[in-house]
Order: structure tokens, then C-alpha cells, then sequence
């Protein structure tokens, strides 16, 4: 189970979602300069970030994904609180822009009070630290 | 041709429309007598004036006497309006006196209406005048007797108004009576209003006295009347500016006695004050005694209530404070024993007691300051307020605040109490620099409650709520500290609804100047409620969570999905312009899968050079929506239809109904894409891309 709430740290919203689907992704954020003398030494710059880039691809019926989207169109500036399906909590914000929502296929039955079952795919591009 | 007239005399018969009727009129003229008018009015004008004279002596005496009887006759009127008026400047003496008698009386049994109105303004004013005296006498009569049984209404009504001020010495005595009494009547009324004043300004060695003596009674002689009701209102005050003494006593009783009563009603509301201001090394004592009770003794009285309501003050400015405010109620229904004590005694029985509820209140509230030089210490305790009901059924509930037991000194022997719960105290020992001031506020409410509610019940709600406010301020000692620990819960076995709400606010500022530099710390909380529950199929369905949270937050999402547009079949329909009646409809085949809802917000997104991630969207920041739509299967009138509606409508702000029953506005941005015939038949394809956002759907007539 997944979960995000916002805005951080005064939460008013919480919308769940199931798990993301396989191949999710987590990076870090650190570089690393290198640079050489004159005489051949290497020098490295190392800077160091706390924060993690994270993506999710999800996987959610038509009104999960209209969810998620009044979600985005409230929050998509906000800090985000994640408990991810790990139960790792994240803060942070999302970094996809646009945020697209694609439908992939039919599905069935359809919810009410949509006329029509739909699977609906989103990636959440999203960077912050852990808790 | 002037005339003088030196003596007049007039034999008058009055009428019964006020005015006088002259029968005879003798005049004695000077000089000649020529065109003598006699007319049916009466008019006295009685004015003696001496201004700017300085040892003089104003006289004004009008003494006048009006009487209409009338015999055989359905009404009987008298009126007698009259000004009397003694004005001096600049005298010694001013007299005034104004003395009349007003009476209507009607002797025929049956009568109608009988009015008696008697109004008259009496004053004397002395300005300027210094070691004089000035006496104003105002004695009046007002009776209004019906002695027949079948008169239907007596009316008795006395206002008047007493005042003496600005002199060396003050003497104010009023007296009066009032009593309207009638034997089998339908209804009695008394209403006796009245205000009593003495007061002394800027007199130093003088004494001022107000004494208010009052005594009001209903009491009905019938033991069938409905209803009795007895209400005294007064207000005393004695107010002396830079005096030795001032001392106001009220004393009062009001009582209300009834056998054999519906209803009985017994309220006494009282204020007490005493004040000095600017006055230094005296004392000033407020004493306020009240004793107030109910008492019923038949069984089967509906209800009886006790209220005492006191309000206190005591002030000495620049030296002390104290304010006390008490609120004390006890209420018992249906044969139980209510008890309350607060600081004074207050008693409320019924018989047959089977329960019993226990509240007690210990309040101590002390000012103290020992070393004091321009120092004030205060301690305020207010809104205090603690209540225990018991519900039904052998429900006990005790709330204790403060309570003490005595222990004695192992090295004195001598018994002391020790008290255990709240207290709030101020106190200042020693300040060795300039004037300093500390404050102790302590505002604290707590309510216990407890009902039993039947298993049958339909709703239970149980909420909690507490608010604390704390605040520590110094600006000479070297450190502060502000520290607030504090629980807040609240637990129902079995409910409906729980609610635990904790509001905090927490300040503590410290402030240092020296020279140009200061410091400050402000501290902010907020606070927000958010919750889930794991509902059937909620990873599926539309269920956003939304709470509450304080400050300035986003719109949350809309709790409910907004559904499609009932009454419309057609799968995919394009129309302009964006309201009905539409000029142009286009219906199509609902676009292919793999169609997209894309989502482009203007936000800046910047990384400091600590690495802090900032994101910043203004709200008013467009949110572009697009949608992106392929069509497969057209036949070749739908392509080339939709090839010509764009073509008809570009750039121009059109209406579409999606497949889901949604209806967008917006414009169609990306239109060249070609028409693709992927065999034969219908199997033409066709996308465009459209920008715009969900509205109301208005097809017109």
C-alpha cells in the first residue's frame, strides 16, 4: 500500500494507492567534480544531498487515477509526505511536470459513478528524504 | 388708548374641557373704561424676577386651587398644569416654594373612567453661591381609590425625581409610598421606581451620607389568584473624590410568600461598590453579606431555583488589586438533594431525596506585596468554572480541584494547611530597582459530564477541548524559561464519535538591548487532523482523505467524483459554440486506448546552496489540461467531418463531450495531423490534441 499526504507537515489530505508496479527507481542525488593539477593529481568535489530521486509507475482503475489527479491539481507545489510500499516515509516534492495520465486498457466492472472501466498508468517522478 | 387696571376681580365657573368659564368680572380702572372683553379662559401667570441685583430678596409663591365635580355626568376630567419658577443670580436667598392638591372623584356608582394626572417639575438652582444654603421641599400626594366591585381597572402611578448637588453641604431625604390595593379584582399592578443620589466633589474635610430606605410588599388577599409576582431592583452608590470616608451600606429583603402555589418566582440581584481613587495610606473595606433561599415545602412542586449572582470590587490604585467573580448554580430535579457551597451559604432543598451530587469549590486568590516602592503585584483568578452532574441511575461524579488537610510543624508545633491542586500566586518579595511589576494569569475551565445513554440511544458524541495559555516574560534576568507539559484525551468505551482537539499557543520572548542589538524568538505551531480507514475496494475507488490543517493550505480535492452528464448516449461529441443551441455537432466513436490526460503546472523549482530543495506555485499560475485523442474506424464522412470542423473552428473555443460524459471546453491545438486510411472500408484514422477544462454542460432550448 501506498500513501501520500500533503501539504507537509500540516496534513489535510491522504489519498491511497496500491503498490507501484516492478522497476521502480531510486538514485541519489550526490556529484562528483573531477579535476586534475598540472602535475597530474586528481582532485575530487564531492557534493553530498540528502535527498533521493524516486520513480513509481502505478498501475489504478479510472477513479483511483482521477484520485490521484485532483491530488496532483492541489498538491503538485506542495511538500509531500510518501509511506511508500516499503513503509519508508519520504518528504519531498514531486518533479514530474507534466504529470500524464495514459489509459491502457479496459477493464472490468467499471466503478460508479464512471459509465466505463478503465486501467490507467502513471509515472511519479518524485525527490526527497527520508525519515 | 392705554388703560391701567389697578384690581381685578373674576367669578369663575370651570368647564368640563379644562378651560374656565368667567360669570362675573369686576375691574377697577385707573383712567376711563372703554371696550372691557371678558373671556372663558383662565390663565395665571405668576413671575417674579430679580437678576443682577446684589442683596436682594426673589419671593415666588403661587398657590392655586382646581376643582371639577360633576354629578349625573359619564366622565370626569381635571387637569391643572402649572410652572413655577424662582430664578437668582448673584443672591443669597432663593425661595421656592410650590405646594397644590389634584384630586377627581366621582360619587355615581357606575363609572366609567375615572383619570387622575398630576405632574409638576420643582427646582432650585443656585449658582455661584459659596457658604449658602439651598432647600428644596417637594411633598406630594398621589392616591387613586376605587371602592366599587365592579370597577375593572385602578391605576396608581408616582415619578418623581430628587436632587441636591454642588454645595458645602448636602442633606437628600426621600421618602415616599406607594400602594395600589384593590379587593376582587382582576388584576393589581405596583411599580415604584426610584433613584437616590448624594454625592460630594472635591471636598476635603466633609462627610457624605446616602441613606436608602425601602420597603415594598405584594401581598394578594385571595387565595384563587393565578399568579404573584415581586420584584425589587434598586442601585445605591456613594462615590467621594479625595475623601476621608466613604462608606455605602445596602441592606435589603425581598420576599415572595405563597401557599398553595403554581408558581413561585424569587429573584434578588444586588451591586456593591466601594472606590477611592488617589488616596494613599488609608484603607477601604467591602463587606457584602447575602443570604438568599428557596424553600418549598409541599411535595408536589414542579421545580424550585436558587440563583445567587455577586459582584465584587475593591480598588486601590497604585497599591493593590483584587478581583474576585464567582458563578455558582445547583439544580435539582424530581426529589434529589442539590448542595453548593461557594464561599457563602446557599441552600436548596427538596424532600424525599433519593441521589445525591457533590460539588466543592475552593478558590483562594491573594495579591501580596511585602517591600513596596512604586511596586504592584496582581494576581487575577477569572472564568473558573467546575461543574459535576450526576446522570440517571446511581451514576456517581466527583470533581475535586483543590483540596488541604492540616499537618503540624515538627519545630513549632503549630497546625498548618496544606493544599493539594490548583493554585495561582503572585508575589513580589524585594525589588531593589525601579518600579517592576509581576503578573500571574491563570484562566483554566474543566467540565465532567457523565450520562448514561440507553442501548436504545441513536447518536453519543463525546468531545474534549482544552485551551492553555502560558507566557513567562523577564528583561533582567539572564535567562528565561517557558515550559508547558500538558495532556489532553479523550475515551469513549462505546461511541459514535470521538473527538480530541488540543489547541496550543506557546510564547516565550526574550528581549535584549544593549546599545543597537536585540533579539527575538517567535515560536509558531500549527496543527491538523488527517485519518484513514482501510473502507472496502479504497484502493479502487474515488475516497480521498481529507482533514482539516491550519494556516494557509491548498484547496483539498473534492471529496465526491463528480459523475458524467446524465440523458446523453452519443460516445464522443464535438459542438460549437461551447453553449447551445449548438451551430455545429460533430458525433464520433470514443477515441482509441492509450489516449492521454496530461497535467502541465507552472511551478519554480530551485536548489539552494545548503541543497535545500525549494517548489513554488502561485495559485492564480495557469494548469494547462490536455487531452490527447486518436480515432480509429471512421468512415470517411466522420475523418473528413472532423478534418472540416476544425478547419471550420480554429483557434476558436469549442465544447466536447468525452466518452466518460464529461463536457470540456477548450481549443483544439494540435489539428494537422493527417487522415490515414489503414484499409479498406471504414478504417480511417484521425488524433488531435485539446486544451481546455471540465465546465457545466448547457445544450440551451
Amino acid at each position: 500500500m501506498f500513501q501520500m499526504a500533503a501539504p507537509y507537515p500540516t496534513l489535510q489530505t491522504l489519498t491511497v494507492m496500491p503498490n507501484p508496479q516492478f522497476s521502480d527507481q531510486e538514485m541519489n542525488l550526490n556529484t562528483v567534480s573531477r579535476r586534475t593539477a598540472m602535475d597530474g593529481t586528481r582532485y575530487t568535489y564531492v557534493k553530498r544531498r540528502p535527498r533521493r530521486k524516486l520513480q513509481w509507475a502505478f498501475r489504478l482503475s479510472r477513479n483511483k487515477a482521477l484520485e490521484v489527479r485532483a491530488f496532483f491539481m492541489s498538491y503538485f507545489a506542495s511538500e509531500i509526505k510518501i509511506t511508500d510500499h516499503r513503509n519508508r516515509i519520504w518528504v519531498g516534492n514531486f518533479t514530474s511536470n507534466p504529470f500524464e495520465f495514459e489509459a491502457q486498457s479496459r477493464a472490468y466492472p467499471a466503478i460508479t459513478p464512471m459509465p466505463r472501466g478503465e486501467t490507467i498508468s502513471i509515472d511519479i517522478e518524485f525527490e526527497g528524504e527520508e525519515q | 388708548m392705554s388703560l391701567r387696571v389697578t384690581q381685578q376681580y373674576a367669578e369663575i365657573l370651570a368647564a368640563g374641557d379644562g378651560a374656565a368659564r368667567v360669570t362675573r368680572q369686576y375691574v377697577e380702572i385707573l383712567s376711563g373704561v372703554l371696550d372691557v372683553v371678558a373671556t372663558d379662559v383662565l390663565s395665571v401667570g405668576d413671575v417674579a424676577d430679580r437678576i443682577l441685583v446684589t442683596v436682594c430678596n426673589a419671593s415666588d409663591a403661587l398657590s392655586l386651587s382646581d376643582t371639577v365635580a360633576q354629578v349625573h355626568e359619564v366622565l370626569a376630567s381635571d387637569l391643572v398644569a402649572l410652572s413655577d419658577q424662582a430664578l437668582g443670580d448673584l443672591v443669597h436667598v432663593a425661595i421656592d416654594t410650590l405646594a397644590l392638591t389634584d384630586g377627581a372623584v366621582a360619587d355615581i356608582e357606575i363609572v366609567r373612567s375615572v383619570t387622575d394626572t398630576l405632574s409638576l417639575g420643582d427646582e432650585a438652582v443656585v449658582t455661584a453661591i459659596w457658604l449658602r444654603s439651598v432647600e428644596d421641599t417637594l411633598t406630594l400626594q398621589d392616591e387613586a381609590t376605587a371602592s366599587r366591585e365592579l370597577i375593572r381597572e385602578a391605576i396608581d402611578w408616582l415619578s418623581l425625581t430628587d436632587a441636591a448637588g454642588w454645595v458645602a453641604a448636602a442633606s437628600d431625604t426621600f421618602s415616599l409610598s406607594d400602594e395600589a390595593t384593590v379587593d376582587r379584582i382582576l388584576g393589581v399592578s405596583d411599580t415604584l421606581a426610584l433613584d437616590d443620589e448624594a454625592s460630594v466633589i472635591a471636598v476635603y474635610p466633609r462627610v457624605a451620607d446616602d441613606s436608602l430606605t425601602f420597603d415594598e410588599t405584594v401581598i394578594p388577599g385571595f387565595t384563587a389568584s393565578r399568579g404573584a409576582t415581586d420584584a425589587l431592583s434598586l442601585g445605591e452608590t456613594a462615590i467621594g473624590d479625595y475623601c476621608k470616608v466613604a462608606e455605602d451600606a445596602l441592606a435589603l429583603s425581598d420576599g415572595a410568600t405563597f401557599e398553595f402555589v403554581r408558581r413561585i418566582a424569587d429573584e434578588l440581584v444586588l451591586t456593591d461598590e466601594a472606590s477611592f481613587v488617589g488616596v494613599f495610606q488609608r484603607e477601604a473595606h467591602e463587606f457584602v453579606v447575602l443570604a438568599d433561599e428557596v424553600h418549598l415545602e409541599r411535595e408536589v412542586d414542579a421545580g424550585a431555583t436558587d440563583t445567587i449572582s455577586l459582584a465584587e470590587e475593591a480598588s486601590l490604585i497604585f497599591e493593590a488589586s483584587d478581583t474576585l467573580s464567582l458563578g455558582d448554580s445547583a439544580i435539582a430535579d424530581y426529589c434529589r438533594i442539590a448542595s453548593d457551597e461557594l464561599l457563602l451559604i446557599e441552600l436548596v432543598e427538596v424532600t424525599r431525596d433519593r441521589r445525591e451530587a457533590s460539588d466543592e469549590l475552593i478558590l483562594i486568590d491573594a495579591a501580596t506585596v511585602n517591600v513596596v516602592r512604586n511596586v504592584a503585584a496582581y494576581d487575577f483568578i477569572a472564568t473558573f468554572t467546575e461543574r459535576a452532574w450526576p446522570g440517571f441511575h446511581r451514576v456517581a461524579a466527583t470533581d475535586v480541584l483543590q483540596s488541604s488537610y492540616t499537618e503540624y510543624d515538627p519545630y513549632t508545633y503549630e497546625p498548618t494547611v496544606v493544599y493539594i491542586g490548583l493554585q495561582d500566586t503572585a508575589v513580589t518579595s524585594v525589588i531593589y530597582a525601579e518600579p517592576k511589576e509581576v503578573e500571574d494569569h491563570l484562566s483554566f475551565g474543566e467540565q465532567a459530564v457523565c450520562i448514561k445513554i440507553r442501548a436504545d440511544a441513536i447518536a453519543a458524541n463525546a468531545s474534549d477541548s482544552f485551551s492553555l495559555t502560558e507566557e513567562v516574560r523577564t528583561n533582567l534576568l539572564a535567562s528565561a524559561a517557558d515550559l508547558v507539559v500538558l495532556s489532553d484525551a479523550a475515551e469513549v468505551v462505546a461511541s459514535k464519535l470521538l473527538a480530541d482537539e488540543l489547541i496550543l499557543s506557546d510564547g516565550a520572548s526574550y528581549n535584549i538591548v544593549r546599545n543597537s542589538l536585540s533579539a527575538g524568538d517567535t515560536l509558531e505551531l500549527g496543527e491538523s487532523v488527517l485519518w484513514y480507514s482501510r473502507l472496502e475496494d479504497f484502493l479502487y475507488v474515488y475516497h480521498p482523505f481529507v482533514g482539516e490543517g491550519s494556516g494557509d493550505l491548498p484547496d483539498p480535492p473534492d471529496e465526491e467524483l463528480e459523475g458524467p452528464i446524465s440523458g446523453i448516449t452519443d460516445s464522443f461529441i464535438l459542438v460549437y459554440p461551447i453553449t447551445g443551441p449548438f451551430d455545429d455537432t460533430l458525433v464520433l466513436r470514443a477515441p482509441n486506448l492509450g489516449n492521454r490526460d496530461r497535467l502541465q503546472m507552472n511551478r519554480i523549482s530551485r536548489e539552494t546552496r545548503g541543497g535545500t530543495h525549494i517548489v513554488y506555485a502561485d495559485p492564480i499560475w495557469p494548469k494547462v489540461q490536455t487531452l490527447v485523442l486518436d480515432f480509429s474506424g471512421l468512415a470517411w464522412a466522420e475523418a473528413s467531418g472532423l478534418h472540416t470542423f476544425m478547419d471550420d473552428h480554429l483557434g476558436l473555443e469549442i465544447g466536447l463531450m468525452d466518452w466518460e460524459h464529461r463536457f470540456w471546453r477548450g481549443v483544439i491545438t494540435e489539428q494537422d495531423e493527417p487522415i490515414v486510411q489503414d484499409g479498406p472500408g471504414c478504417k480511417y484514422t484521425i488524433g488531435f490534441e485539446f486544451e481546455g477544462e471540465l465546465t457545466t454542460y448547457d445544450p440551451g432550448s
